[in-house]
């Protein structure tokens, strides 16, 4: 071994790795034969010996306990979130929601019927489906109105009460999950069917006059499955 | 609460994933004084390493699931995002703020040293020998270029060998070794150019008044 090829294996002798035993040997030998190389190796083993210090002056250091504070309540906070985006909460989202707007639109609609809006066609899902299980009953635009514009802008449904087949709507309600989103083309909606006492389980207030019908709801759904908007549907 | 040697890492980040609080704390008290101690030393600021150690684990709160057992240990994924957050945070701040004094209460991470329940104690009497080498490494390792500092706080203070030391770095363990060799060249150099300003540095006083 010259003192160059010692030289590159210094660090690694004063670290004590990296060598395998034949190789520390023949290092070692060279720095006793050569009072430059044994300087060099002195001064390795004084550095390695002082970056320890370094090290020890740190050891146990840790973050503050604030650290951990904040990144439990993240913790909490995001699985929480991820919890009630699942299929199941959003399905009790949906029955939820479904039950704020309706309680709030069927007191419109008790007290002022003119807000529905002859369809003039059966609904494309049939019958309506139970409010646990709602059925995908089309996919359209959605005309969305403010609840405000909604009540000045319904038109008399009198033509329709002698036709079956005929269906009346309200314009859809955008609810706060819309945060001012647009709606599309591809936006799904789902048909529940709400029964006032569903309703009352949410601790709202509902009209006695609502009676024991259940209520139709049509909900337009975001890519993330939750309700954009609502709207009352009444089949005559 | 999950014990320490019960559970991997890797268990504890499948459990993390499935939102488990207590596997997350456990991962956290793991491995938070390793990556406080690595973004300390590679800035010499108890802020940075404390918003360093957030990021890091904000990344495992935000999506475990990066991490791929199969081309690493948790460890070197740690490392690796403390590694860039770091050399990010250095790039944009571009000033490195010394290491406080024992006993300076400003800096409540430094000046104590936290017990396993974050309980802190004050640090023991040091010499002034001692301290004053240990205040010549620290500021002969900041001023390393970030390369060869990474490999000098991973290898010879955070006692990584040069396999995990180049997991941790994505490179291969013979540029770790290469690295290694020069940085020590530069550190011996600089120390010795601090050993040698400091008696000259006493004369002037001296001779001031």
């Amino acid at each position: 071994m010259n003192c160059a090829e010692f030289s590159e294996l210094a660090s690694d002798l004063a670290r004590n790795e990296g060598l395998d035993d034949a190789t520390r040997q023949k290092a070692l030998a060279h720095a006793d034969a050569c009072p430059r190389c044994d300087e060099e190796l002195v001064m390795a083993r004084e550095l390695t010996a002082a970056l320890r210090s370094l090290a020890s002056s740190a050891v146990g250091a840790d973050a503050p306990a604030r650290v951990e504070e904040f990144l439990r309540r993240e913790m909490r906070q995001r699985h929480a979130t991820i919890a009630i985006r699942s299929p199941r909460a959003t399905r009790w989202a949906v029955g939820g929601i479904a039950g704020l707007a309706a309680a709030a639109l069927l007191s419109i609609v008790l007290f002022r019927p003119g807000i529905f809006q002859r369809q003039g066609a059966t609904s494309p899902g049939g019958s309506a489906s139970s409010a646990s299980a709602p059925t995908q009953v089309s996919q359209a635009t959605p005309q969305v109105a403010s609840p405000t514009v909604n009540a000045e802008t319904s038109a008399e449904p009198s033509a329709a009460t002698q036709d079956s087949d005929t269906e009346y709507a309200t314009a859809y309600v955008s609810l706060p999950s819309a945060d001012g989103a647009a709606f599309t083309e591809d936006q799904t909606i789902v048909r529940v069917s709400l029964p006032p006492s569903a309703l009352a389980s949410f601790g709202l207030p509902v009209s006695s006059a609502a009676g024991d019908s259940n209520v139709l709801a049509d909900f337009v759904l975001g890519e993330d499955g939750m309700p954009r908007a609502v709207r009352l549907v009444r089949s005559q | 609460m999950l014990r320490e040697p019960e559970y991997s890492d890797d268990d504890l980040l499948r459990r993390i994933i499935a939102g488990e609080e207590d596997a997350f704390v456990c991962f956290y008290r793991r491995w938070q004084g390793r990556i406080y101690r690595f973004a300390l030393h590679m800035s010499g600021s108890a802020s940075v390493a404390e918003d360093v150690t957030q990021e890091a684990f904000m990344s495992v709160v935000r999506d475990a699931s990066r991490f791929d057992p199969a081309l690493g240990t948790a460890s070197a994924y740690l490392f690796g995002i403390a590694r860039n957050q770091v050399l990010r945070r250095l790039e944009k701040d571009r000033v490195l703020v010394p290491f406080p004094e024992p006993g300076d209460e400003s800096r409540d991470s430094q000046s104590k040293i936290a017990g396993n329940g974050h309980d802190a104690i004050s640090v023991p009497p040091v010499d002034l020998a001692r301290k004053q080498t240990i205040e010549h490494v620290r500021e002969a390792v900041l001023s390393l270029p970030g390369h060869y500092r990474e490999v000098v706080v991973l290898c010879d203070l955070q006692e990584m060998s040069y396999e995990e030391a180049a997991a941790a770095l994505e490179c291969a363990i013979g540029t770790v070794r290469s690295r290694l060799h020069r940085a020590r060249t530069l550190l011996a150099a600089k120390l010795f150019e601090l050993r040698q300003a400091e008696p000259k540095t006493a004369v002037r006083g001296r001779g001031s008044n």
